[in-house]
């Protein structure tokens, strides 16, 4: 088994499992650019994918950007390979924990995948959730280190106060953002 | 005596375990009081014994605080859970050519608390003390940070959880010429502010006006402020002492605004004189 994938994002190249990074964006535009092709990659690498999304990309616009570029979403989608969903919806069922997530990497295993990729769009965190949700990051941080996951963190960053910010990155292993078209990546480990 | 509204530190002062070594900045004895009075009254309320060593005035303070609360001050010492030394007192009995002595410290700290456990009577201990602080608003910095590490030794060899205070204000540039890095490597925890909301509103206020129309180069910076390490504490106040760290220049300017801001959401009777 490898110990890499591909990030699919351009300009990113590929990352190690256990992965468990940010991305600061500013427009639909750059979550549609960056989470597809992300998403687009581990379905080529066989691996289970669960999005949940946020404003100002919601599902059904996320899944119907990805359908005019991958064919087959809705067998996909009922295979359980790839599940692109609210963050209502999947908050709401399975609660704000870490437990669920490595719960789901384990039978993304037994099923036969690589190993499971999530994005979350956490624009519907509010100030008043704000620390109790770095907590989880901080609580993701760590225990997916060295597991069959990656998880990719997307904040809107033209919405995101100074001292979030600062929170948000050291809360994560790296970060991503749009500089002059391309991405590149902050405040790597290695 | 105003009590503030409740905020993160409530519950980490409540709930300090034995070897955690939390500290707050304070520069008011309102403050500085409703953070020790809590610390105190949530130990005695778990039977934990505490050991108090104050200067007279603060002493005060406090056991004004712990009277309103209910508890019975003389009651507490006789039965032997609370132990109040002065620290004006204690201070040269250790102190040798201004610097602690460190066996001599640790003989009395080790001593103190021994006698406050009663064989055996209470199983936690809390202390709170100002002999550092003493020491750092005497000008001698030195010596504090010296007391200091002892302390956080005895914390450690005794398991007691130590809560300390001091007189500095987290907006003064001149804290961060060493003084409060001393304090962030000696401590677990940091309390930076009464009202941790406020203290984030004004440090993001003043960091967006800093940066204003820099905002791509601000977030490269704090993209790369991961290295960064320091204790527990309020994001808005990791934040400046890294920005401190990295771009001192800003820095300054960052907490001359954050100090305005500060004055300014304060209603006028509540400004310092």
């Amino acid at each position: 088994m490898s110990y890499i994938t591909e990030s699919g994002i351009p300009d990113i190249g590929k990352i190690p499992w256990g992965s468990h990074f940010c991305q600061m964006y500013s427009t639909r535009g750059d979550l549609a650019q960056s989470v597809i092709p992300y998403f687009m990659a581990g379905l080529i690498n066989n691996e289970r994918c669960i999005w949940a999304t946020s404003e100002p990309y919601h599902a059904e616009e996320a899944a119907a950007d990805f359908k005019k570029i991958v064919p087959g979403l809705d067998t996909m989608t009922e295979e359980g390979r790839l599940r692109i969903c609210g963050y209502n919806e999947w908050h709401t069922r399975e609660g704000l924990g870490t437990e669920h997530w490595l719960e789901e990497e384990q039978r993304s295993l037994r099923e036969g995948y690589e190993g499971l990729r999530i994005a979350a769009n956490t624009s519907f965190v509010t100030p008043a959730d704000w620390d109790a949700f770095m907590q989880y990051e901080r609580d993701i941080h760590k225990r997916i280190n060295g597991r069959r996951v990656v998880a990719l963190c997307s904040y809107n960053i033209t919405k995101i106060e100074p001292t979030n910010a600062f929170e948000m990155v050291r809360a994560h292993q790296f970060s991503i953002r749009r500089n002059n078209g391309f991405w590149e990546v902050l405040g790597s480990d290695g | 005596m105003k009590e503030s509204p409740v905020s993160a530190w409530h519950s980490l002062l409540a709930d300090l375990g034995p070897t955690e070594h939390a500290v707050q900045l304070y520069q008011d004895d309102d403050f500085f009081g409703h953070a020790v009075s809590h610390f105190t009254a949530h130990g005695l309320l778990k039977n934990e014994a505490i050991i108090i060593v104050a200067t007279k005035p603060h002493w005060e303070n406090i056991a004004g605080r712990l009277t309103n609360k209910g508890f019975d001050i003389e009651e507490l010492r006789r039965a032997g859970q609370l132990t109040l030394l002065d620290a004006d007192e204690t201070l040269p009995k250790f102190l040798v050519n201004d610097m602690p002595d460190g066996r001599t410290f640790k003989g009395i700290a080790h001593d103190t608390i021994e006698k406050a456990r009663a064989n055996g009577r209470y199983a936690n201990v809390r202390w709170w003390g100002e002999m550092v602080n003493v020491l750092y608003v005497e000008g001698n910095g030195q010596a504090s940070t010296r007391l200091e590490e002892f302390f956080d030794e005895v914390a450690h060899q005794e398991s007691i959880a130590i809560f300390c205070s001091f007189l500095m204000d987290k907006f003064d540039r001149q804290v961060y010429d060493g003084p409060l890095q001393n304090v962030c490597r000696t401590h677990g925890h940091l309390i930076p502010s009464e009202d941790y909301s406020q203290h984030k509103e004004c440090v993001d206020r003043a960091v967006l006006e800093v940066f204003r129309g820099m905002e791509s180069q601000l977030l490269h910076w704090l993209g790369n402020s991961k290295r960064w390490s320091g204790p527990e504490m309020p994001g808005s106040q990791a934040l400046l002492l890294w920005l401190m760290e990295s771009k001192p220049d800003i820095a300054g300017r960052v907490l001359a605004l954050a100090r305005h801001w500060e004055n300014t959401s304060r209603s006028p009777r509540e400004r310092p004189s």
